[in-house]
């Protein structure tokens, strides 16, 4: 996820607006129960559909709206039916913002789950909590949703620099690596990754011997593998994206240095090993959620793949979905944990004792406490064997 | 030594790609005077349809790698009889701009394409993962290939070009197209040879770049730095395409390797910059060149 000059400006814009609704926030926290009517639950997002992480927003809101349909169908919550009420914001901060806006002040939903993007969290997180929404498991890896803990802020994704903390800690004390290199896009998603490293590594007293950047979208990466094996290092860590790592995988196979990779997770998907072939094998990475691949004949998974293939010509879903499903159902369960009063300050009472809590789907547990609203700190520790990604551990 | 010697070679692979969508470039500017825009996306269908010729049909790599390529050279007559002929006369930025529009719909097209869309494929070629070792110097097969192959390709268009009737007349119709047709050369078919033949050169790129950084909608964006190649060249030298490509790819492979981070990306417009501030008209441009 990246920021651009348009958020920066948002930011600003983002500023103002919340400024002018947070004389309306404390009524709107006295109405504790906006959103909520006897018969209904109602809730928004503001999601990509058209613009650049369409690819993204299109299966969030497949997956939030299966979900939804599921516990509907099976008479709701507490005699209540959830109603979604989707807006596009075309990946901008300005137009999320508006949207946002009417979902909090004129519609009055109860929470917004699942809002997509970094910069478009960045802006809206704001407008929301002081609206006196809740905003709920935005797709969005960033610190800031839940670092300090805010009253309305719940996140189930943490920042990649946390799960890659924890490989770099991983690497140097399990796998007895010294000489760390780090490979990044120079980018938000990269430098993140970038920063949990360094900070593994300062953790253990060591160093990065050597990094190397790439721009989104290059196609040769030739001389910064060159510089980093010149520098002799025993372990490359990625903070890059998908077809990038896939052709960065291809380049160490090509000048025949067998060095150790660890991935971050946008790049431990399916689709690397589809890419990079053989190159790929013996690959680790850390993803907090499974790949498909190793989950889709779970007997809780295969029957919901099914339902999404029925309905889509036979096709898998995308990873994102399982984002949208999961997070929907995680909502679903807080809710009905709540009770028949439900009210914001209940529901934020609920979630907050939430312990281990099985997210199904090969995703981490769910654990929230008054303290903290980052339901998981730990992540998955995955390894290509045989051309398929294997789970061998859990990173604490 | 060897590490110098290892960034040449990568850049160079690198450059001939570049250097083959800048042939491509001038070719057409220098017969039609168009600039084409569309160019980095005629390569990116070339790899679209190789990958449809040898994964969804299971052709070999080689038979549909040259299916690719003759399609999307017809595909560049069909553009130059349905389109850019009807704008021969117009002002230069306005045929400028339809070939912008022509890159925009290649690429909203293969992304609507129930086979192709938005996803990422690889296009392995039979000689992935072998590399050839000279005393500590690795080079990969696929860049064996590329820079083999380009060298035969261009060597045959420098001798079409120099040596040929055919490709004598189409310098004729570049310096003259109303001289040129009054002699008896038959300037509207040259101008779609010329079309057909740049738009061969895109495609080959695209066939040979795909196994190295795999097919998607985004890969036309290497287009960007052919312009500079082909300006560096002096926009109107056939060799000088391929100069310029090489410069560019060896200097970035360089630069990725001896300065600090960052400088790659900046480093062919850096180059850019010097050679137009010391040479004007490119290294191999003519002085009565038009201006570009």
């Amino acid at each position: 996820m990246f920021r651009t000059p348009a958020a920066r400006y948002a930011t600003r814009l983002a500023l103002i607006v919340g400024l002018a609704s947070a004389g309306a926030a404390s009524a709107a926290l006295a109405a504790e129960n906006q959103g909520i009517t006897k018969d209904e639950i109602l809730l928004g997002a503001v999601l990509d559909l058209s613009g650049p992480v369409a690819s993204i927003g299109v299966p969030v809101r497949e997956g939030q709206d299966m979900a939804i349909q599921a516990v509907n169908d099976s008479g709701g919550i507490h005699g209540r039916k959830i109603r979604i009420i989707y807006a596009d914001s075309g990946y901008d901060p300005k137009k999320a913002i508006i949207a946002t806006q009417k979902l909090a002040t004129d519609d009055r939903v109860f929470a917004f789950v699942g809002q997509l993007g970094a910069a478009i969290v960045h802006v809206t997180m704001p407008i929301i909590t002081n609206s006196g929404s809740l905003l709920l498991f935005p797709n969005a890896p960033i610190e800031e949703v839940y670092e300090p803990t805010k009253p309305l802020a719940f996140t189930m994704q943490p920042a990649y620099n946390v799960q890659a903390r924890l490989a770099a800690a991983y690497a140097y004390n399990t796998l007895g690596k010294r000489k760390f290199c780090a490979f990044y896009q120079d980018d938000d998603s990269g430098e993140q990754v970038l920063r949990g490293i360094n900070e593994g590594l300062d953790k253990v007293g060591a160093k990065l011997v050597e990094k190397a950047s790439y721009k989104r979208g290059a196609t040769d990466f030739s001389s910064q593998f060159a510089r980093l094996k010149q520098a002799d290092c025993d372990i490359v860590m990625f903070g890059a994206v998908v077809r990038e790592a896939a052709a960065a995988m291809l380049e160490r196979q090509k000048i025949g240095w067998n060095v150790d990779v660890l991935v971050s997770q946008p790049s431990a998907t399916d689709t690397v090993i589809r890419l990079a072939g053989s190159a790929a094998e013996g690959m680790l990475g850390v993803n907090q959620m499974l790949p498909l691949d190793m989950i889709k004949d779970q007997p809780n998974v295969a029957p919901v793949f099914k339902a999404y293939a029925d309905s889509h010509g036979g096709k898998l879903p995308d990873p994102a979905f399982l984002y949208g499903y999961n997070f929907m159902k995680l909502f679903i369960e807080a809710a009905r944990r709540t009770g028949p009063d439900l009210t914001t300050q209940n529901f934020v009472k609920t979630l907050e004792q939430f312990s281990d809590f099985d997210m199904n789907f090969g995703m981490a547990p769910a654990t929230f406490s008054a303290t903290q609203h980052v339901g998981s700190l730990s992540t998955n520790l995955l390894k290509v064997v045989n051309g398929q990604w294997t789970r061998i551990g859990v990173l604490k | 030594m060897i590490a110098f010697l290892q960034q040449v070679i990568s850049g160079s692979a690198v450059g001939i790609v570049y250097a083959l969508v800048a042939l491509g470039f001038v070719m057409v500017h220098k017969s039609t005077q168009v600039f084409n825009f569309a160019q980095g996306e005629l390569m990116m269908l070339g790899a679209f349809f190789a990958f449809t010729f040898i994964i969804l049909f299971g052709l070999p790599f080689w038979l549909g790698g040259v299916l690719a390529i003759v399609s999307v050279a017809l595909f560049g007559v069909i553009l130059d009889r349905v389109l850019l002929r009807r704008m021969v006369g117009t002002k230069p930025f306005t045929i400028f701009m339809l070939t912008v529009g022509i890159g925009f719909c290649i690429r909203s097209i293969v992304m609507l394409v129930p086979m192709w869309g938005t996803d990422t494929y690889s296009l392995p070629s039979p000689l992935q993962g072998r590399v050839f070792s000279f005393g500590g110097l690795i080079i990969s097969a696929d860049h064996a290939v590329i820079l083999l192959t380009a060298t035969v390709i261009t060597t045959g268009l420098f001798v079409f070009f120099q040596f040929t009737r055919l490709g004598l007349a189409m310098r004729a119709i570049a310096q003259n197209p109303l001289a040129a047709s009054y002699l008896g050369v038959r300037v509207d078919s040259l101008f779609s040879i010329v079309w057909a033949l740049s738009a061969a050169a895109a495609a080959l790129a695209g066939v040979m770049l795909a196994p190295i950084s795999f097919v998607h909608a985004d890969m036309g964006q290497i287009g960007l730095k052919a312009i500079p190649a082909a300006v560096l060249g002096g926009f109107d030298s056939l060799p000088g395409a391929i100069v310029g490509g090489l410069i560019i790819g060896i200097v970035e492979s360089l630069a990725g390797f001896y300065c600090p981070e960052g400088v790659k990306d900046v480093a062919a417009y850096i180059v850019l910059l010097v050679v137009l501030a010391v040479k004007p008209r490119g290294l191999f441009g003519h002085p009565d060149a038009k201006k570009v």
